[in-house]
């Protein structure tokens, strides 16, 4: 019975703590979306002048204002887009492909770089947190100093050079066609989704691992040499028993590096996709911002601030429910 | 070892200043200069060639016929005056930012500010200076009377993505100080907010915030590298390490190795080099430091 | 010989034997290729239901001795005796091991670091039981909730399902203790057991300490370095000076007639603080692990120090019930007042 009330008073303030977490977001959710707003007036000349380009006339650029609703006050402009944005309609392409709605270009390229993000991320955290457990545990080994030396060559090198480097070697050296696809799209071809996915996925991973390593060194360390887990062994409590609570303490700030290593690798996919010319949310980036598509530039702002705030929002929730001392 | 690496690193570093700087006076060609191998014919892309004129290019040309190691020399400029500047602008707003957010904690001017700083942060990195270099434009802005050039548009860009952190910093070592007795002093003689902020609070907080900002330099590179290898970079014909890299991928059927190795490893020993340097100078300044997740 | 089970109550109390002895205990760390001595030839007895104080400024090697007999010595440490004796029995290393946790247990320095914190403070005692006793579920249950009680924490049942983090310091500590009472152990070795808790929960701490070492009969190992402490709580005392015992003897020995200057030097600074005058501390510092010097190890801070004493390593030799190493002590004794 004491068993059972206390479970439910941990998951009765786990609740609360997700609660508190989720509301806390919600400011932040707001600013981005003044920030991707925003970002149509703060080019030069406005959202008209870079559309009017390609379709010239003054009577035109009036109809463009007319169309896009540009005379109204800002906030009823804004209030329209996010009202858009809530019911799915993020506006259409003008420039890259007319007319076509940016939700439906959209997904694909989504759900490339979501796959990129995480076979990038589970090749870094692999080798990170194996690399770095392992000089963790004997520190000042011959392990610990090659951890170290991996770790601050891995820093310094770029993932779009590396993976300039793992496209030329595969790719012109070896002629391997899946090596330069670029293509994932899961719906399409499976077996060659996953091909196109390794080397981009590598280059990802290997240049973050070393960052990873370095991280989850320094707190595997001090989980170690903290006295709880020393009075554990001095009770005589047993080996694995040891190990656990010191997985489970160490695992704390590693869940930190987990939601941190999938930030970073997300970023990292925009430059290797370019390099892979892999059809993912990065290519999509980058060109919209060399034809000024504002509309799909404004939705990914408001897609990639999304993703951030959701990635840091699971982490909290993850380590709310590992550790009791953030939920109160 | 970490004493030699610190070293090395401040070597490296003066190397490459030193190329920042006098690289006009010994770059051996105008890196704008198309040699040609015959009249008509652009120079093929090998190590070592030698054009129709009879100069020979040490580590070749581009696929324009351009002396890479001029645009190498030229580019490494670039990307460190962008870099640095961006490093050096975004410290002094972080400074202001910080010690005024601090001293006015819990105001409405610290809310604001520390509201926008957490909608900036969400873009971590290289992403909000990609975002911002694409909404304004590689082409410059026109402000009144003056029209930025595409350098600093990626200056620019460089420091909103730079300032929000060191502000955080800033502001992080300004409140304990604040409630200090020589500022209570300060305020009771009647010294306006202003002066108290910049010339009794501020100059006692800047330890952290420099620590952190020395570690920036490396991470500068590397963004300002990234929005050259995009296409995010200056106009043609000016050179930049991001750039030089990012059209390397037109020798792949060369097959010239070296053309993809040469600018990607400049790249890479000038962030080592910085963060090394970086390292050195916080163990000095705040040897109780341990590496942390702000730093990437 | 019961190694493995909890102790029997009765034959405890009749035991002749000392409870706990060790001959010429040694602990090293090595650095690199140096091994450096921490406590060389500490011999200790404790008899049953007595409390032995091991006493030193820090980096006396006193809590390196303690940690070496339930085998919690840093990764770079060992440590080796010429002789165990438990309830009258020769042990090796590895059975005196095995009686750690169980009939032997510790209470950790530094408390608010000494529990797990993403456990709740029920799960940590119940833990221990679990490994330690044959109790089955449910008597656990109770016992935990006994234990919470006998280290007198407040509304102990609702604080079985509290995490580390909700407690005060003091509390804290005597959750510890209750970890360490929960085996019921014949010997328990405190570590500093107070470091970092204000007076009066000190106070409470050595009181309730105190309480159960009547109420459960049990052997109790002090590391201290405030004598005040030792004089109210421990039966004998061993004064450890830079991995040396200098001194031993029954606590009213040592307090009426310190023969050895190192304690004679600890004794005033005690007294001193009693008296809130100025602090009368002996001149120097404890020498490093790696700067011992030659000859006696206190000389260079001593102020009988002859050219001898800068050779010659002194033995512990007895004196009326105590043991003492210092080849001046019959004039150190003859100079300083019975206090």
């Amino acid at each position: 019975m004491v068993d059972r009330t206390s479970a439910l008073n941990k998951i009765m303030s786990l609740l609360k703590y997700i609660g508190r977490r989720i509301v806390s977001a919600i400011p932040t959710l707001i600013l981005i979306t003044f920030l991707s707003f925003g970002l149509l007036y703060i080019t030069p000349g406005g959202p008209v002048e870079a559309l009017a380009g390609i379709f010239g006339t003054q009577e035109q650029k009036e109809r463009i204002r007319q169309e896009l609703g540009l005379n109204d006050p800002l906030h009823v402009q804004y209030l329209r887009w996010v009202g858009g944005v809530l019911s799915g309609d993020f506006g259409e392409m003008i420039v890259m492909a007319p007319g076509t709605p940016i939700a439906e270009m959209l997904r694909k390229p989504l759900l490339a770089t979501f796959w990129l993000t995480i076979a990038g991320a589970l090749i870094a955290l692999t080798l990170g947190l194996a690399i770095g457990a392992l000089s963790a545990i004997k520190p000042n080994s011959w392990l610990d100093s090659l951890s170290r030396v991996i770790s601050i060559a891995t820093y310094s090198v770029p993932d779009f050079w590396l993976a300039i480097i793992l496209l030329f070697v595969f790719g012109v050296i070896f002629r391997y066609r899946w090596a330069i696809s670029g293509q994932i799209d899961f719906s399409r071809n499976i077996v060659f989704s996953l091909q196109s996915l390794i080397l981009p996925a590598i280059a990802l991973g290997l240049a973050k691992a070393g960052i990873v390593a370095r991280i989850t060194r320094g707190e595997l360390f001090d989980v170690q040499n903290k006295s709880f887990i020393q009075f554990e062994r001095i009770m005589g409590l047993p080996r694995w028993v040891v190990i656990k609570d010191m997985l489970h303490n160490g695992i704390l700030p590693i869940v930190t590096v987990l939601g941190y290593t999938i930030g970073l690798i997300f970023r990292g996919t925009f430059l290797v996709e370019v390099v892979f010319g892999v059809p993912g949310i990065g290519l999509f980036l980058v060109r919209a911002a060399k034809t000024q598509e504002y509309a799909l530039l404004q939705t990914l702002v408001l897609c990639i601030g999304s993703v951030f705030i959701l990635i840091n929002l699971l982490t909290d929730i993850l380590y709310g429910v590992l550790d009791p001392r953030v939920r109160s | 070892m970490g004493d030699k690496l610190v070293v090395l690193g401040a070597v490296i570093v003066l190397v490459f200043l030193g190329i920042a700087i006098f690289g006009p006076q010994f770059a051996p060609y105008d890196f704008a200069q198309q040699f040609r191998a015959s009249p008509g014919e652009l120079l093929p892309i090998s190590v070592m060639s030698t054009t129709a004129t009879g100069e020979r290019l040490l580590l070749g040309s581009d696929a324009l016929g351009r002396d890479m190691l001029s645009r190498l020399i030229y580019g490494t400029r670039t990307t460190l005056v962008i870099s640095i500047s961006s490093v050096l602008l975004a410290t002094i707003l972080a400074i202001v930012l910080g010690s005024l957010t601090g001293y006015l904690e819990g105001s409405l001017f610290d809310e604001i500010v520390m509201r926008l700083i957490d909608a900036l942060l969400t873009f971590p990195g290289i992403l909000l200076a990609v975002i911002l270099v694409a909404a304004w434009g590689t082409q410059g802005i026109e402000i009144g009377p003056v029209t930025t050039t595409p350098e600093m548009t990626i200056v620019f860009a460089l420091v909103f993505t730079f300032t929000p952190r060191l502000t955080r910093t800033m502001r992080g070592s300004t409140i304990p100080q604040a409630h200090r007795a020589y500022i209570k002093a300060a305020q009771l003689m009647g010294m306006p907010a202003w002066r108290i902020v910049a010339f009794e609070l501020a100059p006692n907080c800047l330890t952290a915030v420099i620590i952190q900002s020395t570690t920036y330099l490396g991470l500068a590179v590397f963004s300002t590298a990234g929005l050259g290898f995009l296409g995010l970079g200056p106009a043609e014909p000016q050179p930049e390490l991001g750039k030089i890299l990012a059209r390397t991928q037109e020798y792949f059927l060369n097959r010239q190795f070296w053309h993809i190795f040469i600018p990607g490893f400049t790249i890479s020993l000038l962030v080592f080099a910085f963060s090394v340097l970086g390292d050195g100078i916080r163990n000095v300044l705040d040897p109780e430091y341990r590496f942390e997740k702000a730093d990437v | 010989m019961n190694a493995g089970t909890a102790p029997d109550r009765g034959a405890r109390d009749n035991n002749t034997h000392p409870l706990l002895q060790i001959e010429n205990l040694r602990v090293h760390y090595s650095a690199g290729r140096q091994k450096l001595n921490a406590v060389r030839n500490l011999s200790l007895s404790i008899d049953a239901g007595q409390t032995v104080a091991i006493v030193g400024e820090s980096g006396s090697g006193k809590s390196s001795a303690a940690m070496a007999l339930v085998n919690g010595l840093a990764g770079n440490g060992e440590w080796d005796a010429d002789r165990i004796v438990f309830k009258g029995k020769d042990i090796s290393r590895q059975e005196l091991m095995r009686l750690r946790g169980r009939a032997i247990t510790y209470m950790m320095q530094d408390p608010s670091g000494a529990l797990n914190p993403v456990l709740t403070v029920g799960d940590q005692i119940k833990r221990v039981l679990k490994y330690h006793t044959s109790l089955s579920k449910a008597e656990r249950e109770i016992r935990a909730l006994e234990l919470m009680e006998r280290v007198e924490i407040p509304d102990a049942a609702s604080r079985l399902q509290a995490y580390p983090h909700e407690f005060s310091g003091g509390m804290q500590q005597r959750i510890v203790l209750a970890m360490a009472l929960a085996p019921d152990p014949v010997l328990l070795i405190a570590d500093e057991p107070t470091t970092g808790l204000d007076v009066t929960v000190e106070a409470q701490i050595f009181t309730l300490l105190a309480r159960l070492k009547r109420e459960l009969n049990m052997s109790i190992v002090l590391v201290a370095h405030d004598l005040g402490v030792v004089a109210t709580s421990a039966d004998e005392a061993v004064v450890l000076y830079a991995g040396k015992v200098v001194e031993l003897g029954s606590v009213d020995a040592l307090f009426r007639r310190p023969r050895h200057p190192y304690t004679i030097g600890l004794l005033q600074c005690a007294h001193d603080l009693h008296r809130d005058n100025i602090l009368n501390p002996i001149p120097g510092r404890i020498p490093g692990l790696e700067e011992r010097p030659t000859g006696c190890v206190f000389h260079p801070r001593c102020a009988w120090k002859t050219e001898e004493c800068e050779s010659i390593d002194p033995e512990l030799a007895p004196l009326d019930g105590q043991r003492v190493a210092c080849i001046h002590h019959q004039d150190v004794s003859a100079a300083t007042p019975n206090s």
